[in-house]
């Protein structure tokens, strides 16, 4: 599903360099979260940073936000006083007890009031032994270190370190904002577009910053023109609208044409994965589904994609969804 | 550092009293012989038991004044175990120190670091709890003086748990500082030898052994107190307090093995002779890996099961997963539990602390502005009694604030006591906390607009209005994660249905979304799956008019309160689903260790999960009453202390094992059972395994 784009980005002539090219170095760039990114920005004008947990989905700006503020913090000194550890890095007890104490006693010259800044990112991955080690040294060293967790769930991270910490958390981008900002890396990179084509980007991105700027790169190198079709194909997606007609039919109660189009995708070569997958984002999308209908889908369709994930990747499970689906809402 | 040392001053006490230098007692005869005075733990009976029968560990290593040990193996500075020996500073602080610090000093401090409490009257701990953790340092400092009463020899090791934020450690610091004791803290070490592969494997029991060596210098220290040094150093030094707040990462089986070790060696030493130790154990738990662990036992995924088990089993719930059960059940060891702080506690905390910023006197209770006054107080009704969160929401909430008002602190700082700048502080305070609570849906809206589930006026006589508050939009900006919001929705969600039918489709969607969350937890999608339709499910029944049974007035309390209220006000309540698996933990915890010490065997019996044995303990023992020798005479004295420590209705299976076991050892039936045979076949496989 979503890393497919990703291969086909990896394969490119440009690994990359859109991601990392587009990635905001003021805090004023990042997209979305008014909020949050407003009280970051608070802190980056009162220097005094205390220990923060940022928490929210991929791609919506956690990690580009702590980078803009420890820049705007630190400036020229970033280098040296910023240590940065990712779920790639081992960070297991040891790392902690050695590399980030190492670094929190390290002397960096600072102007008065700023701190070093340890950055931990994807830190819901870290064993809870780890972050046990964590939660004192955190305390000892705060005169000359502070602490930034970037994180999926926050109730991944063990209690006593939430105390710690300041939680931000992050809430998914909306499509209008992925757009806006599509536009104009499209703009700065002369890429030919359909504003269709975006919206497709957007869509098959779900709120994701990274993946639809990966999307809209693969998309670019691949066909030269950004278009829904093109989109789809490169990221190998099944068609929102062969879905949308599926869920209309459904609705309608006509039970054969929402199989023919279950069948359709399958004969596409999709996999059962894929597919509910896309069904579950285009329902939370779909226009005019009353409140009792909406709520029978959600549950149907969650109800099968946890047997798709048990192991059922079969069509007849997709078909009898897509019957399933048909049937008149009870009450 | 500079906030340890001033944390820790060591005050000249008002009456110095140079009190005897301890003497060196050969025998410590006045630890062996019980003392019934202690009333620290409630169950006597248990007690004796505890002290009779496993005999605490003879003291392997007989304390030496000054142990020399291996000189061989000495590593380098960095590497040993340090000392966080408060200084003595020349003419003791009587003043609370933050309210005088210089302005570059304040700058870039934590709040909750700066403004921790300096004096007892400012903790926000209960008083009945403060005064027992005084009287528990009392005691052992006296007694590791060498001039305790009867009985005082049991105050070696103090206990304190409770969840985070609560003020355990800020307690002991505070008391020991006014009780004039120095406190000895354990760091845990770094290992500098990690890096060559070699010593990689001796490395992880090596912090338990650095453990021990610490204790040992830390007795040792008397003997340098004897050394002839300037009087004043003397008196100071009049005692020692050994504080663990830093536990060894004990999900290493060496490493946890050998400091439980290390605990039992420490316990052995006469008190007089060393120092007491306070242990600081935090519950710590990652809720997502609770509900991973509790969604993955009830649907039975075997091959997930292992992950599970042990990331659940290195979450600390209480005492019991730090400490071995042989010290935690011994007399000398006693356990003070601290609860989440009470919300008006965390309103005074962070009031004080907004009198000191505006340099007022915190002493006196100047009021607030209204504004501040109400924002103060959703803060503390948001941190859920934990005051170290409650300060930094405050401190974050502020930070953004002092700018607006465009009075820098040091400015303010000047012009202290004018009434103009108490006020900017509170306009800023007010102004920054008014954005603090529009930047996120804080949990009591978020739940209100769940459980309220308003709507619009209908447009048509037949159809409903719409929901007023987005279900998505509501999930989309949760002030905490999906799993736990479930549970919040879950646990109220029976308040607010008028009809039975409403609430039993309500509850239909709920267990839908715990068949969900627990079949798919960690396939990502499952928690927003199960949100989803707890959540719109739960809107959708209620005040459904089908589901309302044609009742002519749809609001029917299906739970009338007690004063005939009708769902007007009332609070949310917070699940008690992590309650409840504390308990649990703690319960199964109990049960494993007294499986272990032989007394009850159940490893024997092969219980599928020895979490189940509530249920099935009743049975065994009345099965086991007729080999009486298999439950020892002390059994039903361990039942009874099995149920103690429960209060909630999960104690009740433990009372009633308990009881039937007292009722069953006089059974003639149960004597005359022949069932022994299946279970001494299984007592040999186990053994041959």
């Amino acid at each position: 599903m979503a890393s497919t784009s990703s291969t086909a980005a990896s394969t490119n002539t440009l690994p990359w360099c859109r991601v990392e090219k587009y990635r905001p170095t003021v805090l004023t760039d990042v997209v979305g979260n008014q909020e949050t990114v407003e009280r970051l920005n608070v802190i980056a004008g009162s220097g005094n940073m205390p220990n923060v947990i940022l928490a929210g989905s991929p791609g919506i700006g956690k990690t580009t936000s702590i980078l803009c503020l420890a820049h705007a913090l630190l400036g020229p000194a970033y280098k040296e006083a910023v240590l940065e550890l990712n779920a790639s890095d081992d960070r297991g007890i040891d790392v902690v007890r050695n590399r980030i104490k190492t670094f929190a006693q390290k002397k960096v010259n600072l102007p008065p009031g700023r701190h070093k800044i340890i950055i931990l990112d994807e830190a819901d991955s870290m064993t809870p032994g780890a972050q046990q080690a964590l939660r004192r040294t955190m305390e000892i060293y705060s005169g000359t270190t502070r602490f930034a967790l970037a994180c999926n769930l926050s109730s991944k991270i063990i209690e006593p370190i939430q105390s710690r910490c300041a939680i931000l958390r992050f809430g998914t981008l909306q499509n209008d904002q992925v757009l806006r900002r599509l536009v104009e890396v499209c703009r700065a990179e002369g890429v030919q577009y359909t504003p269709e084509g975006l919206e497709a980007v957007a869509f098959s991105a779900d709120g994701d910053m990274r993946q639809a700027i990966n999307n809209l790169q693969s998309t670019a190198s691949g066909f030269g023109l950004v278009t829904p079709d093109n989109v789809f194909r490169v990221c190998d997606q099944p068609h929102p609208v062969v879905i949308q007609k599926m869920l209309a039919s459904c609705c309608a109660g006509s039970v054969d044409e929402a199989v023919a189009c279950i069948s359709h995708l399958w004969t596409q070569g999709y996999s059962a994965v894929d597919i509910i997958t896309s069904i579950f984002r285009v329902v939370k999308t779909f226009g005019d589904l009353d409140e009792d209908r909406r709520l029978q889908f959600i549950r149907e369709i969650g109800t099968t994609h946890m047997r798709i994930v048990d192991g059922l990747q079969t069509l007849v499970q997709l078909q009898g969804l897509a019957a399933r689906l048909c049937k008149p809402v009870a009450c | 550092m500079a906030r340890r040392t001033r944390l820790a001053v060591v005050e000249v006490s008002s009456s110095p009293e140079p009190e005897p230098a301890p003497l060196p007692r050969a025998d410590h005869a006045d630890c062996d012989d019980l003392d019934m005075e202690i009333e620290f733990d409630s169950d006597l009976e248990a007690l004796i038991n505890e002290a009779s029968q496993p005999p605490p560990p003879p003291p392997e290593r007989p304390p030496k004044p000054a142990a020399p040990l291996d000189t061989g193996r000495r590593r380098a500075l960095s590497d040993r175990p340090r000392f966080k020996l408060a200084r003595a500073q020349a003419g003791a602080e009587s003043t609370p120190a933050p309210a005088a610090a210089p302005g570059s000093d304040e700058e870039g401090q934590l709040w909750w670091q700066q403004h921790a409490p300096a004096t007892a009257a400012e903790l926000a701990v209960h008083s009945a709890k403060i005064a027992q953790v005084r009287g528990w340092m009392e005691m052992a400092a006296d007694a590791a003086a060498g001039r305790g009463s009867r009985g005082s020899g049991f105050f070696r090791i103090l206990v304190l748990e409770g969840p985070a934020g609560s003020g355990k450690s800020t307690c002991v610091r505070v008391l020991a500082r006014e009780l004039g004791l120095d406190v000895l803290e354990w760091i845990n070490p770094l290992s500098v030898r990690l890096s060559d592969a070699a010593h990689q494997a001796d490395d992880a029991p090596g912090v338990a052994r650095r453990f021990e060596e610490f204790l040992l210098q830390a007795q040792r220290l008397p003997s340098l107190a004897l050394q002839p040094a300037d009087g004043r150093h003397r008196e100071q030094g009049r005692g020692k307090l050994i504080l663990v707040d830093d536990i060894p990462n004990i999900g290493h089986r060496d490493t946890r093995e050998s400091f439980r070790e290390a605990l039992l060696r420490f316990v052995a030493i006469p008190a007089h002779r060393s120092f007491p130790m306070v242990v600081v154990v935090t519950e710590s738990f990652a809720a997502q890996q609770v509900l991973e662990d509790d969604g993955a036992r009830r649907a039975v995924r075997r091959q997930r099961d292992n992950d599970a088990w042990s990331h659940v089993d290195m979450a600390v719930w209480s005492a019991m997963d730090v400490l071995p059960a042989a010290v935690h059940g011994s007399p000398y060891c006693q356990t003070i539990r601290f609860n989440a702080v009470a919300p008006t506690i965390v309103a005074k905390a962070l009031r004080r602390i907004l009198h000191i910023r505006s340099g007022r006197d915190p002493a006196k209770s100047a009021k607030l502005a209204p504004a501040t006054a109400a924002a103060v107080k959703a803060i503390a009704d948001e941190c859920q009694g934990d005051l170290r969160l409650a300060v930094i929401k405050l401190q974050l909430a502020l930070a953004g604030a002092a700018p607006a008002a465009g009075d820098s602190p040091v400015g303010r700082k000047r012009r202290r006591g004018a009434p103009a700048a108490v006020d900017a502080v509170d306009g800023a305070a007010a102004v920054g906390l008014g954005e603090a609570r529009r930047s996120a849906l804080d949990m009591f809206h978020a739940l209100g607009k769940v459980m309220y589930a308003k709507r619009s006026p209908a447009h048509t006589s037949g159809g409903r209005g719409r929901l007023e508050a987005d279900p998505d939009e509501v999930l989309d900006r949760l002030p905490t994660d999906l799993g736990t919001f479930g549970l919040y929705v879950h646990e109220n969600y029976l308040d607010f249905c008028s009809a039975p039918g409403e609430a039993a489709a309500a509850a239909e969607c709920m267990s839908d979304a715990d068949a969900l969350a627990s079949s798919g937890r960690g396939a990502g999608a499952a928690d927003v799956y199960a949100a989803m339709v707890a959540v719109r499910g739960y809107m959708h029944a209620r005040g459904h008019p089908l589901l309302a049974d044609g009742a002519a007035e749809p609001a029917v309390a299906v739970r009338p309160l007690d004063d005939g209220r009708r769902r007007a006000m009332f609070a949310f309540r917070k699940p008690a689903f992590f309650e409840n698996y504390r308990l649990r933990m703690a319960h199964s915890r109990l049960l494993r260790d007294e499986a272990c010490a032989g007394a009850l065997r159940l490893d024997a019996l092969r219980l599928p999960d020895s979490r189940l044995a509530p249920d099935f303990l009743p049975f065994w023992a009345r099965i086991a009453a007729g080999r009486g020798a298999l439950l020892g005479p002390g059994a039903p004295a361990r039942l009874a202390r099995l149920a103690a420590p429960g209060c909630g209705p999960d104690a009740l299976p433990w009372r009633l094992a308990a009881a039937s076991v007292r009722d069953a050892q006089p059974d003639p039936l149960a004597a005359a059972d022949p069932q022994p045979a299946p279970l001494a076949e299984d007592d040999i496989q186990d053994y041959s395994d």
